[in-house]
């Protein structure tokens, strides 16, 4: 203690301190936590199994649905793949580039 | 309780690489710290609650949140400072649940005085003198006397300013004594 304090009153406070039992409170915490943490792994679960059941009720809607988001994603892909080389596609990409590096210095900007 | 400490037996080892078990994962290491920080939270929070039982709730719910946040702690030196901040935020979020206004008064105050008064003829002990204390100035006198704690380590532990520490500090001590003097207890007659 660096301060300058009143010496009798902290030799009051050091002389008036009782024992105090510390299994039973080491136990009770040790429970608590066993709880707490039992509780999280049933919510876990819990949460596990209500997402794997949703999926098997809609397996059959959303199976198709996955197939045509990749079909659809492919040829987009490839079409904007062979927009790229050409002089518009170049500038396009340029521009958005730019866009990006702008932002990206303006939140930067922003942060600091 | 064993920490599985390398080589050590758990009241051995070191605070720090018992805190590092414990943010790996490890139930027992926690508990090994929790068995060697009980005794200064329990005392801390017994000398802001008179009452032992509530103290030694708000207690466990500070271990128990600190099982869960530990993976937080950055610096593993520093647990003891980080488990008392957060003993004394739950006792202010327990002070907030009964609308207390923390710089001012407490509920409990006038419940202290009027036991302070009551047992005037038979003793006023060092509690129920603390009781009768606005609690941002018996938080500030406790972790002072009782936790040893400088001003600038009590203002960084609060986030009372500085000034208002040494303040609450001077007129807390400087009322305690009035208190105990008055009342002239065997416990209190040095002063």
């Amino acid at each position: 203690m660096s301060d300058d304090f009143d010496s009798q009153l902290r030799q009051l406070f050091a002389d008036s301190r009782e024992p105090m039992d510390a299994d039973a409170f080491v136990a009770s915490v040790q429970l608590q936590i066993e709880r707490s943490r039992r509780l999280r792994m049933w919510g876990q679960l819990l949460a596990v199994a209500v997402a794997l059941i949703a999926l098997a009720l809609n397996l059959s809607w959303a199976l198709p649905k996955a197939a045509w988001l990749v079909q659809a994603a492919g040829e987009r892909s490839s079409a904007g793949a062979e927009l790229l080389v050409t002089p518009l596609g170049w500038a396009v990409s340029m521009i958005a580039g730019g866009y990006v590096l702008w932002r990206t210095r303006a939140a930067r900007q922003g942060r600091g | 309780m064993n920490p599985s400490v390398p080589g050590g037996k758990p009241g051995s080892a070191s605070e720090t690489a018992i805190v590092a078990l414990a943010i790996s994962g490890d139930a027992n290491a926690y508990g090994e710290l929790v068995r060697r920080h009980q005794q200064g939270i329990r005392a801390m929070l017994r000398r802001l609650i008179r009452d032992p039982a509530l103290a030694d709730d708000i207690s466990q719910q500070a271990f128990v949140r600190g099982w869960k946040a530990i993976r937080t702690l950055r610096s593993p030196a520093a647990f003891g400072a980080w488990i008392r901040k957060l003993a004394v935020n739950d006792w202010l979020a327990h002070l907030r649940s009964r609308q207390c206004d923390f710089a001012t008064e407490d509920p409990d105050a006038s419940h202290g005085a009027a036991t302070a008064r009551c047992s005037v003829a038979e003793r006023l002990d060092l509690d129920s003198a603390l009781s009768r204390l606005a609690p941002a100035v018996r938080l500030c006198i406790v972790l002072a006397y009782s936790e040893g704690m400088s001003h600038s380590e009590i203002s960084g532990s609060t986030g009372i300013p500085l000034g208002t520490v040494k303040s609450h500090i001077a007129r807390g001590a400087a009322l305690l004594r009035e208190l105990l003097e008055a009342y002239g207890d065997s416990n209190v007659g040095r002063f």
